[in-house]
């Protein structure tokens, strides 16, 4: 059988079906808690603030463009994905978040580039295929590549994103974090 | 009657204007003359065209371009000096979406191809003017699996031959588009569909069946050219009684599987046409149909006459990774001896005799952990904790495998065969289903792999005498485009990020690509017209043609 999930690939499944499967994966899915356990109003607070989470990220327009959009990641994500994109951003890159009309999803991965005149370039790919990159550095710049114009480049799936320990995030100010996704993704 | 005197019409205007009187038996005089002063008069394609396809490079005449299934063009004039320069010629909009995988067919001038939802055209070859278009009204039922897609037709004698969505087989007259014949091959509703290019052997048109996700009993079919009327079945199942019964357990032969979605080969010398199988139903899981299965995942061999089968070679055994053999089989003569080279969706590349069905040898040709071992006879076998559980099993070559439908091109020149390789492993589950005909029947769900693993994949150059790989061209990511080699020593192929790229084919070296503003699902062939040659691949939505400025 030629197989579901890659690009342009449909999956063919009738209506009955496709609710089926919806059904199947509610029955499963971790039922987030009535009430986030956090301070949304203190989350955003972070987020905007000493967590300097908004350096990077974008929510409802407002923030940095080098890391994802998360305006509805708090709808899309169990709340222990949460923790962990933050514990550890490097052990799952994030991916793409209600890209439907994407050909491509963007993982984020981080890439240095060294150009023919020995500029360096530190950011994340926004795309790529085997001639050209796109990426934007650490500076919000966009930069469009041909590859083989370039000194080097070379990608990586260690985040840009720095790892918050227990010192930079304690649990308690991360799950306001978190009460402050929930409570933006639930709009 | 009416048409008749309409063509007698055109006969007494045409001769007229030559200052000619018709009279009886003009019929072959206008023949005659028009092929001489009228560009559109075209020659029959007869089953001989067919066979010498190699002496009229300028056609693409079926879905390989030969019936070796090589997928080569002899023609040069485009080549590794001059490939940098290749230019867009003109690109035909299908306007519809879902995946474009038609390999279109080119005779004297005029190229044939098909689109999604069993579209089909006729264009222009020049100047990709359509001269007609076709779309089959489709049941809102349906159930193809995978898109509603169609690889291509066949053409012989005057008219051009597809399958459809709905499982019907239909033959259409070249000139005009108009449905000669439409015969049923079996009820949609029970989940069959043909997505195939057809082969044309004398005078039959041969197709298979898809529908391996839907418990079909698998088939491949053999009708007359010219009336539609069924010549032969050949139950890729075999039912009580036949031999191959007795690998199936109880009742499940009936919803066994075993589709032949992938245009077969012919061998004129033996008369002999090989096919290919997908996976037994359901695809994930083994429980219910104890056995090897018989035939599916495997390369028969068949009387294209008759349907009767000469000998068959199964590549996976009890299959519960989806690991469809519907790869086209190849047939290349190395070293005195006549072969049939696949790389197989399992990840291994297999030579076989084609004059007995034996295999010479198979070789890991990307990453592979469902097999580590093999029979005394060089045949891989499956691990048994290879096999999907409840929680799921990594096992690689993921569910769409190590390549899949996209064609491999063998190259007489380099010797070389190039195979698109996937690397995807996935975590495999399976599950108790009830079968419910019609309904999508695979005994789980896979999931996709969840390490983070990056998926990759490349267009890699195997040594068919060795099975080792001589140079890789890595893609970003796995692609569906299929390969194509020309004796202008290129190698063409596309991949998931819109690039349509020329390669050289002793080196891999990259000598050109061209941005198609979508992925290349298909794969490519070439024509020429006019002393100019051209190159054809389907992306996204469109048909685009290339050629030296």
């Amino acid at each position: 059988m030629p197989p579901n999930g890659a690009t342009q690939q449909g999956v063919g499944m009738t209506e009955e079906e496709i609710w089926q499967v919806i059904s199947y994966i509610r029955s499963v899915q971790v039922k987030a808690p009535a009430q986030p356990a956090g301070n949304a109003v203190h989350g955003k607070e972070l987020f905007y603030g000493s967590a300097a989470c908004s350096m990077c990220h974008m929510i409802q327009g407002k923030g940095g463009r080098l890391g994802p959009d998360l305006s509805t990641t708090g709808s899309a994500r169990s709340t222990e994905y949460l923790v962990e994109s933050v514990r550890s951003p490097s052990r799952r890159l994030a991916q793409g978040i209600s890209e439907a009309m994407k050909e491509f999803s963007q993982e984020y991965e981080t890439v240095t580039v060294v150009t023919a005149d020995g500029t360096k370039f530190l950011g994340v790919v926004l795309n790529e295929d085997h001639f050209t990159l796109q990426m934007i550095d650490t500076r919000e710049q966009m930069h469009l590549f041909e590859k083989d114009k370039l000194r080097s480049w070379e990608k990586s799936r260690e985040s840009l994103m720095p790892a918050y320990d227990q010192k930079m995030l304690n649990d308690k100010d991360m799950q306001d974090v978190i009460a402050y996704l929930l409570a933006v993704g639930a709009q | 009657m009416k048409r008749e005197s309409m063509n007698k019409a055109i006969e007494e205007r045409f001769f007229a204007s030559l200052g000619i009187t018709v009279g009886t038996g003009a019929t072959f005089v206008l023949l005659t003359i028009a092929a001489c002063v009228v560009p559109s008069a075209r020659a029959q394609v007869t089953p001989q065209r067919l066979q010498d396809s190699a002496k009229e490079p300028q056609n693409w005449l079926m879905y390989s371009g030969d019936y070796a299934g090589r997928r080569f063009s002899t023609l040069e004039q485009i080549n590794t000096s001059n490939a940098a320069m290749l230019v867009p010629k003109w690109v035909y909009q299908t306007m519809a979406g879902g995946k474009f995988e038609t390999t279109a067919l080119v005779v004297d001038g005029i190229l044939y191809g098909t689109g999604q939802d069993n579209r089909a055209f006729a264009l222009d070859a020049h100047s990709g003017r359509p001269i007609w278009q076709y779309q089959r009204v489709l049941p809102a039922d349906i159930r193809p699996c995978c898109g509603r897609a169609n690889r291509g037709m066949a053409i012989l004698g005057d008219k051009v031959f597809l399958g459809t969505l709905d499982a019907h087989v239909i033959a259409l007259d070249a000139k005009t588009g108009s449905v000669v014949w439409d015969v049923t091959a079996l009820d949609y509703r029970k989940g069959y569909s043909i997505t195939l290019a057809p082969l044309a052997i004398k005078n039959l048109v041969i197709i298979g069946v898809s529908g391996g996700e839907y418990g079909i009993r698998g088939f491949i079919d053999a009708y007359d050219a010219g009336t539609g009327e069924r010549k032969w079945r050949f139950y890729t199942v075999p039912g009580p009684g036949e031999p191959g019964h007795e690998t199936w357990e109880g009742d499940s032969w009936k919803i066994g599987g075993a589709p032949a979605w992938i245009t077969g080969t012919y061998d004129p010398a033996t008369n002999t046409t090989f096919w290919t199988t997908g996976n037994p139903s359901p695809s994930n899981r083994g429980e219910g149909r104890a056995g090897d299965n018989l035939y599916s995942n495997s390369l028969l061999a068949l009387d294209p006459e008759t349907g009767r089968l000469k000998w068959y070679f199964q590549f996976s055994k009890h299959d519960e990774h989806d690991y469809d053999a519907t790869q086209v089989p190849v047939m290349v003569d190395q070293g005195g001896r006549h072969l049939i080279l696949q790389a197989n969706r399992n990840g291994f590349f297999y030579l076989i005799d084609r004059t007995n069905g034996k295999l010479v040898f198979a070789n890991p040709f990307a990453k592979v952990t469902w097999s580590d071992s093999k029979d005394a006879s060089g045949v891989p076998i499956g691990r048994k904790d290879a096999s999907p559980t409840l929680e799921g099993n990594r096992v690689c070559p993921g569910a769409a495998g190590a390549t899949n439908w996209m064609s491999p091109t063998y190259d007489p020149q380099t010797q070389l065969f190039y195979v698109t390789a996937r690397e995807q492993c996935d975590v495999f589950s399976t599950a108790p289903q009830a079968y419910e005909a019609g309904h999508a029947y695979y005994g789980s769900a896979y999931f996709p792999n969840d390490d983070a693993e990056p998926f990759t994949g490349a267009l890699r150059a195997i040594d068919p005498n060795t099975g080792k790989m001589k140079w890789e061209w890595k893609h970003p990511s796995p692609t569906w485009s299929g390969a194509l080699s020309t004796a202008g020593g290129l190698v063409f192929t596309g991949d998931a990020e819109g690039n349509f790229i020329a390669l050289e084919a002793a080196s891999g070296k990259a000598l050109w690509h061209f941005q198609c503003g979508a992925s290349v699902y298909s794969s490519p062939m070439s024509f020429a017209i006019d002393g100019k040659q051209y190159v054809a691949v389907a992306a996204g939505s469109a048909l685009f043609t290339f050629a030296l400025p």
